[in-house]
């Protein structure tokens, strides 16, 4: 039985495949999840739809990166898959789960001494960058993605690995102002900004190298008879940039627009000539 | 005086140069450092001779002499080594430069003639790369060629039905340099890289 979906070497079928280790791992995540947004909270508790909707496409976010096919071509035939799967683990699935936690479940946490210093010390910027900055390159370096994707544990640290690291990166932007940090609009775009600057290193490498990086996916079986190892790498260069950005600069647009609209409320209406003091 | 002391030295000096050049020519090929397995003794190139993708017959050992030729016997059918060979070789091929490139013949000879006719093996051939010569013939043929070269003989493991049946074979490549021996043989996960590097290596070119 195949718990976690790893590089096996067979040739690539597009027969369905069980993973029951990944079905248990998003089972955990939902229950984990339901309860977060079920269990009685202090305070006002607004939004309980809100967190079951934007959690459970969270949840399948994480389910659509791990299971057969995307979680299996990713592991070990496709770089590219590897990619996506990179995507909706530390880029799609973490934002959704952010916005469905109520505000007043993490001012539960934050009602915590550990809680609190966890999620203070995680909401600075500067350590939620360094973190998901680490772990993606971590995690992209040829050594470690050969070693670890044969190995259902090593795939699994790694997909585990990028969901964490997308919750903290995108922790600071979605955390519930003022409970946790205030971070202006600005600041909020200028962060997001900063956040997509990481992936340009892995993602030129990718893209412009000579010859495959990965043992993995330059040896396996191919799935698609015309589609190379050095294109299938150049799809996951161009797409860990291009694909990858998106929801960023959608959070950023979401932001900005937010913050224009506030700007304009805010702003003294305009003085019609016809009412203007004649001087 | 000095000129032609100068003169007498420097004739003294090639004459002396010529030998030791003519032994560098004839020095054997030495496989330390290559990505492949290197074979202590070399592996002879051996003689067969089977027929073409265009129909003609082809000697192994005359029409391929003079050439690094690399020997590699599967099946058009293969699922996973064969595919993955052939495309590493042709990527790096295509990487390197024409000086590289002439000096190198690949040669694939077919382990299932029942299945790999003539056309399917030219036209599986051609999505790597049209210059890889496929031949095909007798059985008997290609099992004494992988006897000589002891490299076991393919076993054809059934499948669904008749057709579907998998042969396993072995994965390794063999090199041989214009000297008519394989020094070095390549077994599967061989990368593009190490083909490029090792070919540059194996035709004796500077740069790829």
């Amino acid at each position: 039985m195949t718990w976690w979906c790893s590089a096996t070497g067979n040739a690539w079928s597009w027969t369905w495949q069980a993973y029951p280790g990944v079905w248990l791992f998003v089972a955990l995540l939902g229950a984990g999840y339901l309860r977060l947004c079920r269990q009685p909270i202090p305070g006002p508790r607004p939004g309980a739809r809100r967190c079951l909707w934007w959690g459970g496409a969270g949840l399948v976010a994480v389910w659509l990166a791990l299971d057969w096919p995307v979680g299996a071509l990713g592991a070990g035939y496709l770089a590219s898959a590897h990619t996506l799967s990179y995507i909706l683990l530390s880029l799609v699935a973490p934002p959704l789960l952010l916005l469905g936690v109520p505000a007043g479940r993490i001012r539960a946490l934050l009602a915590r001494p550990a809680g609190r210093v966890c999620l203070r010390f995680l909401a600075r910027p500067p350590v939620a960058l360094c973190l998901y900055t680490v772990v993606l390159l971590l995690t992209h370096v040829p050594d470690v993605v050969d070693s670890a994707m044969p190995s259902q544990l090593g795939a699994f640290a790694v997909d585990l690995a990028w969901l964490v690291a997308g919750l903290a990166m995108w922790w600071p932007v979605m955390a519930p102002q003022p409970d946790v940090l205030q971070l202006s609009r600005p600041l909020k775009m200028l962060y997001l900004f900063v956040g997509t600057l990481p992936a340009i290193v892995p993602s030129a490498f990718l893209t412009f190298a000579d010859y495959p990086l990965y043992a993995v996916y330059e040896l396996a079986p191919r799935v698609f008879p015309d589609f190379t190892a050095q294109q299938d790498q150049q799809v996951a260069g161009l797409a860990m940039k291009i694909v990858g950005d998106l929801p960023i600069w959608l959070a950023f647009g979401i932001i900005f627009f937010r913050w224009a609209r506030e700007e304009q409320r805010q702003a003294p209406p305009p003085v019609h000539p016809s009412v203007a003091k004649p001087r | 005086m000095t000129r032609l002391l100068r003169f007498h030295c420097g004739l003294l000096a090639a004459l002396l140069l010529v030998p030791l050049g003519c032994r560098r020519e004839a020095r054997p090929f030495d496989p330390e450092g290559l990505a492949g397995l290197k074979v202590n003794p070399p592996i002879p190139k051996p003689a067969f001779v089977l027929s073409t993708t265009e129909g003609k017959a082809f000697d192994f050992r005359r029409d391929t002499e003079g050439y690094v030729t690399l020997l590699f016997v599967g099946y058009t059918h293969c699922p996973d080594v064969c595919p993955v060979h052939l495309a590493n070789i042709a990527a790096s091929l295509r990487k390197l430069g024409p000086e590289v490139r002439n000096r190198v013949k690949v040669v694939f000879v077919t382990a299932d003639p029942d299945r790999d006719t003539a056309p399917v093996l030219r036209s599986w051939l051609d999505r790597f790369d049209p210059s890889f010569i496929g031949l095909r013939g007798d059985v008997a043929v290609v099992h004494r060629l992988l006897a000589d070269m002891r490299l076991g003989t393919p076993i054809k493991e059934p499948g669904a039905n008749d057709t579907t049946y998998t042969i396993g074979h072995s994965s390794v490549v063999v090199a041989f340099t214009p000297d008519n021996l394989a020094h070095v043989i390549y077994p599967f996960g061989i990368r593009q890289a190490d083909w490029a590097r090792d070919l540059v290596r194996l035709t004796g070119t500077r740069s790829g």
